[in-house]
């Protein structure tokens, strides 16, 4: 069992990311709706794998990454992208995102890309 | 080891790598005056040096891929750093540089010389000690990017690393396969050198995603890691479907997918794993999703063939193949006018067999256009090499020249450009050298700073005008003549010169008006070299001038010299052929309109204009009934604004004829002289083919 932290500014999105992943091996241990929080719930819960949104109010995906990647340059952390946001995806792997899946997702595209992501060392 | 190499394989090598230095050639000549690159540029020549690289490496070239390495890692700090302090013509010299080094080596590898590795590590020092230098000047911001980069590259491959291809298929509908793959690509960097990969433009061009969709993505790379252990590698990448992986041992067997397309296997399936390992390739497909594999193995094999032989819209044919087409085209030609017109068949009422002949006749007409289009080539090709010159020699002789080209997509047959080339590149020469003046000459003359040199090409009927012109300080009449005269060329006194014939002294065998020998040119060749070129093809050269405006020099050759429109007569029971393209009327004289000038000459009348009479049977000797004007036929034949008439016994009718050239032994003698070829004709009988040109300026 594997703990997430899921990080979107929509609720909907993220209640179906939740969805999806308990329905497997995943727990979804917290989520937070934008940057700043999702900094504050990873010290808290120190989940294996983070799913962050790129957009979002206050601070942006990449933001929070670079953040929470200073505070713990092992986070496992997966981009949850929407199509066009190419540079930004890009931006996101060179400064240490795992992976990352694009809107619209097929279910098992994001637990494929969750359980290799959380089985690397 | 190039003897070992499949030859169609390094046939290749050498034409996409000529090709590639030639564009790169161009990007570099068309950045010109300005102090940076575009970024169009930029990325182009990174793509460029990265193919180059990649070809090499798989060809085991290891030289010319390093060299391509280090410029590609120099236009990469470049590129990700917009405010790097660059000299355009620094780096433009390195790049030029790897451009003759490349040229070189591609001779070097075509005769199996011995390569010249150390000049390749010494100009490769060279462009990192310049990268090293730009980066220490870069601010440190600058400098992450480039590391980040670094990365991506790869760590350097030990010496026993062994070559591998990998491609990686992603899932369907994953999404962003492109940075997916760019992901891949960092990803695999950590453990192994990456040589290259397709698509080359993941990282700049989202539309690469398509493409990795339709053929998945591929790399090639340097690892030491075993085969098994890369296998579980990349199918742990998340979201990667399929992985084709294919072990390369030094034979170079794995090659660039789009750069060779003609030598790629068909087929990379699984079931010729085992066929194939003799030749040193070990080919395993394992689709990770087996139950899917297995129910959509047939398609998936489809796929991946497909993936593998891009559609390409051209082929390269070997001249020596066109050459033999057109002769067998020239043949049919021929052929068909023998049967069509073959005295048998006079007399007889065949109206099915006309309709038949005409529909054939229209068929050879549309092969035997066709064929010389294939054969016609853009006069670019030409002119491209003519940007390097200037730039070259302008750099050397510190004078600024600005190159003008028009009508470069002008065609004309692979014959004549072949011919072209030397003279074109001679007369640039000539213009920067001789013809544009140092920059405090011009300053003084009151002219623009900068030299303009224009070379242009238009074709106007079945001849291709190239002009190449200066703003220069124009020829030197005095200069000229005290030239000629020392060199005992002079027929006639000076004063009785025209300004043009005393230019046209240039052309004579023997005179070159450069004072001092160049490095770029007055090696002792001058324009008698030109005219010799240019007549071989049946061209002419003029020149004109106007002192301290400059020289123009005009070339006149013909479009094609195969086959022409002939207009066929006879005089006595002799065949002759006229070009078409040089005849402007044919008529019965009237003798009221014939008459004699001052000096006995033969001359008609018509509207108003005087032209000579030509009487062919009085200058050949040949025996004829027809020897009263109003007996026989006038033909007016022109060429460049000269003509004249030639009284002919009878016209047959038109015809294509094929141009065949007389005989050695024929041509050798005097005999030939007037004519500028032969044919044969639908009845067998041989027609020789007058060389108007001559026939308009013989003295009568």
């Amino acid at each position: 069992m594997y703990t997430v932290l899921v990080v979107d500014d929509a609720a909907f999105m993220r209640l179906a990311i939740k969805n999806v992943l308990e329905k497997n091996e995943f727990k979804v241990v917290a989520d937070a709706k934008n940057g700043v929080e999702a900094i504050q719930k990873y010290i808290e819960f120190k989940p294996d794998i983070v799913t962050m949104d790129i957009t979002m109010p206050d601070m942006s995906g990449i933001d929070a990454l670079k953040k929470i990647r200073e505070y713990d340059p092992n986070a496992k952390i997966v981009m949850v992208s929407a199509m066009g946001q190419e540079r930004m995806v890009k931006e996101a792997i060179l400064n240490g995102a795992k992976n990352f899946i694009v809107k619209p997702y097929k279910e098992e595209h994001i637990v494929q890309t969750l359980r290799k992501v959380a089985a690397e060392n | 080891m190039a003897e070992r190499k499949d030859d169609s394989l390094l046939e290749l090598f050498i034409f996409e790598t000529l090709q590639n230095a030639q564009q790169l050639e161009k990007i570099i000549l068309d950045t010109g005056a300005g102090d940076r690159f575009s970024e169009v540029a930029i990325n182009e020549i990174f793509r460029i040096m990265h193919t180059v690289k990649g070809s090499a490496a798989m060809m085991s070239y290891s030289h010319i891929s390093s060299l391509a390495h280090k410029i590609e890692d120099l236009f990469f700090y470049i590129r990700e750093t917009p405010d790097a302090e660059y000299d355009i013509g620094t780096v433009s010299d390195f790049v030029l540089s790897f451009i003759d080094f490349i040229n070189e080596e591609i001779e070097v590898i075509k005769s199996d010389g011995e390569q010249d590795a150390e000049r390749a590590e010494e100009l490769g020092k060279d462009v990192e000690k310049y990268l090293s230098m730009l980066k220490n000047e870069g601010q440190a911001e600058g400098a992450q990017a480039v590391k980040s980069a670094e990365a991506a590259k790869g760590v350097p491959a030990a010496a026993e690393s062994a070559g591998y291809k990998v491609t990686l298929f992603f899932e369907d509908g994953c999404g962003m396969e492109n940075i997916r793959a760019y992901a891949a690509l960092l990803e695999i960097a950590e453990y192994a050198k990456i040589v290259s990969f397709i698509p080359a433009d993941i990282e700049e061009n989202d539309r690469s995603a398509e493409e990795i969709r339709k053929n998945g993505f591929t790399v090639y790379f340097e690892s030491e890691a075993s085969y098994d252990e890369l296998q579980t590698r990349f199918e742990n990448i998340p979201l990667v479907h399929e992985v084709v992986l294919t072990k390369a041992e030094n034979e170079g067997v794995a090659l660039d997918d789009t750069a060779m397309p003609a030598a790629e296997p068909d087929n990379r399936v699984k079931t010729e794993a085992k066929d194939q390992a003799e030749a040193n390739t070990e080919i395993v497909a394992i689709p990770q999703a087996a139950e899917k594999a297995a129910s959509q193995n047939g398609s998936q094999d489809s796929r991946k063939t497909e993936a593998h032989q891009p559609t390409q819209s051209i082929i390269s044919v070997h001249v020596s193949k066109l050459d033999k087409l057109m002769n067998l085209v020239g043949e049919l030609v021929i052929a068909e006018s023998m049967v069509v017109e073959n005295p048998d068949l006079k007399g007889m009422q065949l109206p099915s067999f006309q309709r038949e002949a005409a529909q054939l006749h229209k068929i050879v007409d549309e092969i035997q256009e066709l064929v010389m289009s294939m054969r016609l080539m853009p006069l670019a090709t030409v002119f491209q090499r003519t940007n390097r010159i200037v730039r070259d020699m302008s750099r050397k002789l510190g004078k600024q020249v600005k190159l003008k080209i028009t009508g470069e997509e002008t065609e004309v047959d692979k014959n004549i450009i072949e011919h072209l080339s030397d003279p074109i590149l001679h007369l640039v020469r000539n213009c920067v050298d001789h013809g544009i003046e140092s920059r405090e000459e011009r300053i003084a003359a009151g002219k623009p700073e900068a030299g303009t040199i224009s070379i242009e090409a238009y074709s106007a009927g079945s001849y291709v005008y190239i002009i190449v012109s200066d703003d220069g300080r124009g020829l030197d009449k005095q200069k000229i003549l005290e030239k000629a005269m020392r060199n005992g060329l002079l027929k006639k006194s000076p004063e009785s010169m025209t300004d043009k014939e005393i230019y046209n002294l240039i052309f004579l065998p023997g005179f070159s008006t450069s004072e001092t020998v160049t490095e770029f040119s007055g090696r002792g060749v001058g324009m008698d070299v030109v005219m010799q070129s240019i007549g071989t093809i049946g061209g002419n050269v003029s020149v004109d001038s106007t002192p301290g405006q400059g020289t123009s020099i005009m070339m006149k050759i013909p479009l094609t010299v195969a086959i022409i429109d002939g207009m066929n007569v006879t005089v006595g029971d002799r065949l002759f052929t006229i070009p078409i393209s040089n005849i402007r009327e044919s008529f019965k004289p009237d003798l009221k309109n014939v008459f004699r000038d001052p000096d006995g000459r033969e001359m008609v009348m018509v509207r108003g204009e005087c032209y000579a009479i030509v009487r062919l049977h009085e200058i050949w000797g040949i025996e004829t009934s027809v020897t009263e004007l109003s007996d026989g036929i006038l033909v007016m034949v022109e060429q460049e604004e000269r003509r004249r008439c030639i009284f002919v016994d009878s016209l047959i009718g038109q015809q294509q004829v094929v141009v065949k050239s007389m005989p050695e032994l024929i041509k050798r003698s005097k005999l030939a002289e007037g004519f500028a070829g032969c044919t044969l004709l639908g009845d067998g009988s041989i027609s020789l083919i007058f060389d108007v040109s001559w026939l308009v300026s013989f003295d009568i």
